[in-house]
């Protein structure tokens, strides 16, 4: 006598189950005479018959009310032979017949194993890249004064941007600790301090680029492209450390959020600017010439190129 | 940087508000015979809305020929000239009689216009011919705030020097509302028209040669009257500029030591400089920044004033800031550019702007060209050149040139000719 196992799957109910039978024959309706009683009032009292044969099954349509649909030939079948794996669907519901030696994937593992984030997760190296953190944002904060602060108050700029670091690892944390009964705090900390640190060269590369091509363009698709990326791998992260979505959808969601962030950050940059703006606007950045900078330009050829700036654009309507 | 905005503040206001509050002159029995001899030939004039059959502007006017023609200034009518589909022009006579007035033509760089009436009353001015030396006493009629016709008693100052058109300087507390009104001498002949004031007894008269010219050319063309005022507007203020321009590129210019770098001072007298520095203990930086400009600016309409020229210099120093922090100052003095309140969106489009590197004085400096064009003068811009050197870790120059209502062809002379003045190095 073999055994087989049928997943069942309530498709309007969002849930399966497994029924083990260790019988040749197996007959599926809604009737309480069935072996498998399937609730489903598309499903009729008496409606397939299940055979063992060879390494499979024959399936057979008990001249059921709205008949048998076989999965892999695609459509409505009056018997069918069907292996380990296959599908039928019997009014609502969906069988899935499997043999005891179905090979499964292996197991997802709960705990870390890449070294780096292993030990980006020790309380040692998290708090680290926190304090860090509160350095270089400090320190970003003095070169863009040309005062000499206090030091309280260029602590304080930085502890904004700690608290808010820790705000945002909290609430993975949470989520974490609801969905996988693990909050990892101090993992999310880590990666979403190290998130905030890569920001700040990123920032400083856009600028130079900007700078030196003299294109707002430039340096604004640059300052874009790597904040964006740099943000979708941190949802991705912190993603798979507080959830169980599978990689697929850890990486289709980070990039949907980051895709609607910036569509949000365009628009009301569109629907706020003004159609008409009194004054000139230019890309105004300047950076000290650690490299010595020597134009090709002359100021004939400055204007020559300048001129576009004198064509009239014909007026929207 | 607060600093200069409030000194800019101070030039604006000095340049050219239309409306002031003086103390009375006081009257003599001199005044008293040429008010009664002459107030039959000013005339009040008023722009009439349409729409609701309301005066919407009023000024002064005065009939300068038996035949029914009248001075007065461009500004009190540029709405009936912009629209006239909205408004009309009528004069109210001394004995209160009304009727409408034809505008025949207008010098918009001297703010005057010559409008016809229909059915001329007898009463005229006669202009003068003599010149008047400084001190001498004039009458200045007009209808004040819609008051009634006044007499203001005030002192011929000669002719500004320090200025592109030639203005009168007059000692007496000009209003709104006397715009456009006579000024007389004491036999009672035309020497000026009332046109501005800076407040406090200062006031200005446009030069009777001007009415003189533009009567001429009304007398010209008396059977095709002017039918395109944007163009016919376009085209004198193209000339007027040409001339300056002309003059301005064939002089040879002051040179001013700004830091280490020589550049342009007052180019022509017509240009004022005002400077200051800052050397504070607690700041980590010095600046020293000069701002010169010339301070008549042409009116077109209540939104739109033109004509004026500025350039500014602002030189940076460090006093022990890193190169970083040095930089993140500097770049915040290089973001805000002048702002442009000559103009609104019917009168003007947006910058568009050109930035690179560029090679002046063999220093490289970032440069950022902007343009915005009139929308009823296509042929003129207001242009925006702003600098800064940027080869020195703890100093640069910053520069800015500001042009209104330029031709692209001057415009690019001028900056040519600008650029070509600095010279790096003491």
């Amino acid at each position: 006598m073999g055994k087989i196992i049928i997943e069942v799957f309530h498709t309007h109910r969002n849930r399966h189950d497994h029924k083990v039978f260790e019988a040749d024959k197996i007959s599926v309706g809604r009737g309480y005479q069935n072996d498998l009683i399937i609730p489903d009032p598309h499903v009729s009292a008496e409606h397939i018959q299940i055979q063992a044969s060879g390494y499979g099954w024959v399936v057979e349509d008990l001249d059921s009310e709205n008949g048998m649909f076989v999965k892999k030939y695609g459509k409505v079948l009056k018997k069918a032979y069907l292996e380990s794996g296959d599908e039928v669907v019997i009014g609502k519901t969906r069988l899935r017949l499997v043999s005891p030696l179905h090979p499964v994937e292996p197991a997802e593992r709960l705990i870390i194993t890449n070294r780096f984030f292993k030990k980006l997760s020790q309380p040692v190296y998290a708090w680290g890249m926190v304090f860090m953190l509160f350095l270089l944002y400090a320190l970003d904060y003095h070169l863009g004064t040309s005062e000499n602060l206090a030091v309280e108050k260029i602590a304080v700029t930085a502890v904004g941007v700690v608290v808010g670091v820790m705000v945002w690892a909290g609430l993975w944390a949470f989520v974490g600790r609801l969905i996988k009964h693990k909050a990892q705090f101090l993992f999310q900390l880590a990666i979403t301090a190290m998130y905030f640190i890569l920001l700040l060269p990123l920032d400083t590369i856009s600028n130079y680029l900007g700078y030196y091509t003299s294109s707002a363009v430039v340096g604004g698709i640059c300052l874009a492209a790597l904040f964006g990326t740099l943000f979708s791998i941190l949802l991705i992260l912190n993603l798979k450390i507080a959830t169980n979505i599978s990689r697929r959808k850890r990486i289709m969601v980070s990039n949907l959020i980051t895709g609607v962030i910036f569509a949000i950050i365009t628009l009301s940059y569109f629907a706020n600017k003004s159609e008409f703006n009194p004054n000139p606007v230019f890309y105004s950045v300047l950076k000290p010439p650690f490299i010595k900078i020597s134009p090709r330009r002359d100021v004939d050829q400055f204007l020559k190129d300048g001129q576009k700036v004198f064509e009239i654009k014909p007026a929207k309507k | 940087m607060r600093k200069i905005v409030v000194l800019i503040g101070v030039v604006f206001w000095l340049g050219g508000a239309w409306e002031g509050n003086g103390r009375a002159a006081q009257i003599t029995d001199e005044a008293q015979r040429i008010y009664q001899q002459h107030q039959k030939s000013v005339y009040q004039i008023q722009v009439v809305d349409l729409a609701t059959e309301k005066k919407t502007a009023i000024g002064s006017g005065f009939q300068f020929t038996p035949a029914g023609y009248l001075a007065t200034n461009y500004h009190v009518l540029s709405q009936a000239i912009h629209s006239p589909e909205r408004f009309r022009v009528d004069y109210v006579r001394y004995d209160g009689v009304t009727g409408p007035l034809t505008i025949l033509d207008v010098d918009v760089v001297h703010d005057l216009a010559v409008v016809q009436s229909k059915a001329p009353y007898e009463a005229y001015l006669s202009f003068s011919e003599t010149e008047l030396s400084k001190g001498t006493r004039i009458f200045s009629l007009g209808n004040p705030l819609d008051l009634g016709m006044t007499i203001i008693e005030g002192t011929y100052n000669g002719l500004m020097e320090k200025s592109l058109y030639r203005k009168i300087l007059f000692s007496g507390s000009l209003n709104p509302g006397m715009s456009g009104g006579p000024a007389l001498d004491h036999d009672g002949r035309v020497i000026g028209v009332n046109v501005s004031t800076a407040g406090n007894q200062v006031s200005f008269l446009v030069p009777v040669e001007y009415l003189r010219k533009l009567y001429e050319a009304v007398r010209g063309h008396p059977s095709a009257p002017v039918t395109d005022w944007n163009k016919h507007i376009e085209e004198q203020l193209i000339e007027n500029q040409n001339n300056y321009m002309d003059i301005l590129l064939s002089s040879s210019w002051d040179v001013l030591p700004v830091g280490e770098v020589r550049v342009s001072g007052e180019i022509m007298n017509v240009f004022k400089c005002w400077g200051s520095s800052e050397d504070k203990k607690e700041e980590l930086y010095n600046y020293a920044y000069i701002n010169c400009s010339t301070e008549d600016r042409i009116f077109l309409s209540d939104s739109h004033e033109t004509g004026q020229i500025i350039y500014k210099y602002n030189w940076v120093t460090s006093k022990g800031l890193n190169p970083m922090r040095f930089y993140n100052l500097y770049e915040n003095y290089f973001r805000y550019p002048q702002t442009y309140e000559n103009a609104e969106e019917d009168d003007a489009g947006n910058f568009e702007c050109h930035t690179d590197f560029v090679t002046v004085s063999q220093e490289a400096w970032k440069a950022s060209l902007c343009a915005r064009h009139y929308k009823k003068y296509p042929k003129l811009y207001d242009i925006n050149l702003s600098m800064a050197s940027v080869n020195k870790k703890d100093r640069g120059l910053l520069l800015e040139v500001v042009a209104l209502g330029i031709s692209r062809e001057k415009a690019e002379n001028f900056v040519k000719r600008f650029l070509k003045e600095i010279q790096w190095g003491k």
